[in-house]
């Protein structure tokens, strides 16, 4: 598998008048060719952040990316200027935002939002541009793409807007299609039509995307690796089964146990995580998420845990790998068995 | 669209005759009539003078024959200077005012639109803080005041401009400037906040993440959003700049209609009074008309005559 997209050690800030935010703070990811990762986390543990820094889409002032590489087929992209930047966004890496409903121009049509990109990075005239929007909402499943073409996005229902998004996205080609909680906003069957379709296109274009959500139920249906981001770091990544069903981290199993499910009786049926993120204005020295872990230890509160291996492709960083930490993962194990009825 | 504009128009007429009916009612409530001054006619010419206008008859009547004469486009006869129609006032008067208006509008709008995009692009940089000061200076300052400062410097000092006058264009720039300034510190702010509005509205963001460069975002994604509050100020805005047209055409002496409009006031010469006011009140209903013409062009979420358009 070839790594097309690589972070290394994120930082980003952002400055207000209450201080600065530490928002991303120091976070490691690759992503390889055709690949689907998933990033999860609760609101405010830096997802969407990161993902926006890989476009260079954050507003600076506030944002500021203090330091960190993002390596996009070998270049940082941190290094390239504004004008490199109009080259890769769009044509190399497509975006798709959460609200279909406010993301696309109200006054310019569906089909002239579509062509535009591809007038200015494939430079197609006006109607090979139109000839391949025709065709981009036929791929993403809008009927009678012809007519629909010509159409201002408040003719398209919420869930065509969405369609529409990832047609202007994909318009191009990218290697990389970054979906920023693309279904949060749509109604539970439109989701699971716009996830069928991504996962559709993703087989047929050979996109590798990268998917942001904190619904576990998306990744376990959408991705093939998962990165679980607390606090501004990511405190696991591996294999879907690997977090799925081996996971070795508290926020993960808190993240599993606040999950419905069908197997559960109605009163067992989700342990919420009690206490509340931390305050990144002064972000803890030790584990983001000691402050609400129900196993932390003394540890925990004074330094930051290493990334460990579990296997090579299930990284974790939390004290409780280490040696001489007591064994609590089958304990907790049994404790969601014994739940089960 | 035809039946649209068709049921405006029995609108815009319904609207007409309002406003001629209370502009009859408010002017026969003043006291006083054209012929009260300080010298007393004899009452015999009195009476043979108020024969002439109509004023001897019942105000019903009056009011009747009034509506009469509208109807079919004949405001009267001036009664203080009977050698002139109301119409061939407005005719020759009008077209210079409209000359002013038109240019101090085509400034007021453009530099408008140009200011706000930059002040908004350049939030609380130092671009912004200029535009913001030039625009309170505009809001706060009257033309009365502007209109003789142009002509000192401009004028007199630096001969730029001829200090005043009508026939020429160079005679038309600094009273048109002078004119523009209020509007355009108007437009300037409503178009900073509706840009700044828009510039984080997430579209911008989706025409940034496809790659386009920034003032290709600006030309076809912010600009025509931004606009719309613009548009609609538009109408009230020409208003504002016809009748604000009376002092800078006296300062500038200039032979437009604003002179008409408050001289038959002081005057009370009724039928000055009735046309002018009546000609405004259409202008500014006209205006109007088209602005809402001109949402539907800009906004396609706007559909006018919203029953036969799905």
């Amino acid at each position: 598998m070839k790594t097309i997209l690589e972070i290394k050690d994120l930082h980003v800030n952002f400055k207000t008048y209450a201080g600065e935010v530490h928002a991303v703070r120091g976070v490691n990811l690759y992503l390889n060719k055709g690949e689907a990762l998933a990033i999860v986390g609760e609101s405010g543990s830096g997802k969407s952040v990161t993902a926006q820094s890989i476009m260079r889409l954050l507003p600076s002032p506030p944002a500021e990316i203090k330091q960190g590489e993002i390596l996009f087929d070998g270049k940082d992209i941190l290094k390239l200027s504004e004008k490199e930047m109009f080259q890769i966004r769009g044509s190399e890496i497509g975006m798709i935002f959460q609200d279909p409903m406010t993301s696309l121009n109200p006054t310019m049509t569906v089909g002239k939002q579509i062509m535009e990109g591809l007038k200015w990075h494939q430079k197609l005239s006006n109607t090979e541009a139109r000839q391949r929007a025709i065709e981009m909402l036929r791929l993403v499943g809008i009927p009678t793409p012809e007519k629909r073409v010509n159409q201002y996005p408040h003719e398209f229902s919420g869930g065509m807007r969405q369609r529409a998004m990832i047609a202007i996205a994909l318009a191009c080609n990218p290697k990389i299609l970054i979906a920023d909680e693309p279904t949060t906003a749509l109604d539970v069957t439109i989701q699971a039509q716009i996830l069928e379709l991504m996962k559709e296109l993703q087989h047929k274009t050979e996109t590798a995307i990268i998917l942001i959500t904190h619904d576990l139920g998306v990744v376990a249906e959408f991705a093939q690796r998962v990165a679980v981001m607390y606090g501004g770091k990511v405190v696991e990544t591996g294999k879907v089964d690997d977090i799925f069903y081996r996971s070795r981290h508290p926020y993960t199993w808190g993240l599993m146990g606040s999950m419905p499910r069908l197997d559960l009786k109605q009163e067992d049926a989700l342990t919420p995580i009690p206490g509340s993120p931390p305050d990144l204005f002064d972000p803890p020295k030790g584990c983001p998420f000691a402050d609400r872990c129900p196993h932390a230890m003394h540890i925990c509160h004074e330094e930051m845990p290493e990334v460990m291996n579990v296997s090579d492709s299930h990284q974790v960083s939390c004290w409780l790998e280490h040696p001489q930490a007591p064994s609590v993962h089958e304990g907790v194990r049994v404790n969601l068995t014994t739940k089960t009825v | 669209m035809l039946r649209y504009i068709g049921k405006r128009f029995v609108i815009m007429l319904a609207t007409l005759w309002l406003i001629a009916s209370l502009t009859f009612v408010l002017m026969h409530s003043i006291p006083g009539d054209p012929f009260t001054s300080e010298k007393k006619f004899p009452k015999a010419t009195l009476e043979n003078l108020k024969k002439e206008y109509n004023l001897d008859k019942p105000i019903p009547v009056q009011y009747l024959l009034y509506l009469k004469n509208l109807a079919t486009f004949d405001l009267g006869i001036s009664i203080k200077t009977p050698t002139r129609t109301v119409n061939e006032m407005i005719e020759d008067g009008f077209p210079n005012s409209a000359q002013l208006g038109v240019q101090a509008l085509a400034i007021a709008v453009s530099a408008g639109i140009l200011m706000g995009m930059v002040a908004a692009i350049y939030q609380s940089r130092m671009p912004d803080y200029i535009m913001m000061v030039l625009a309170v200076i505009g809001i706060s300052v009257p033309n009365f005041v502007l209109g003789p400062l142009f002509q000192k410097y401009l004028g007199l000092e630096w001969e730029i401009f001829p200090i005043a006058g009508w026939g020429d264009f160079e005679q038309s720039v600094m009273p048109s400037i002078a004119l523009a300034f209020l509007p355009l510190a108007l437009v300037t702010r409503l178009m900073r906040s509706s840009m700044l509005d828009v510039l984080g509205q997430d579209y911008i963001r989706t025409a940034r993440a496809k790659g386009l460069p920034p003032f290709r975002v600006l030309s076809r994604h912010s600009l025509r959003n931004a606009i719309i509050p613009v548009v609609t100020i538009i109408g009230p805005l020409s208003i504002g700049i016809l009748t604000g047209s009376f002092v800078i055409e006296k300062i500038f002496s200039i032979p437009g209609i604003g002179k008409y409009f408050v001289e038959s006031v002081t005057n009370r010469d009724y039928s000055v009074i009735m046309g002018v006011t009546i000609f405004y009140a259409g202008l500014l209903i006209f205006m109007n008309f088209l602005v809402d013409l001109a949402y539907g062009l800009i906004d396609p979420r706007i559909k006018l005559g919203s029953k036969e358009a799905r």
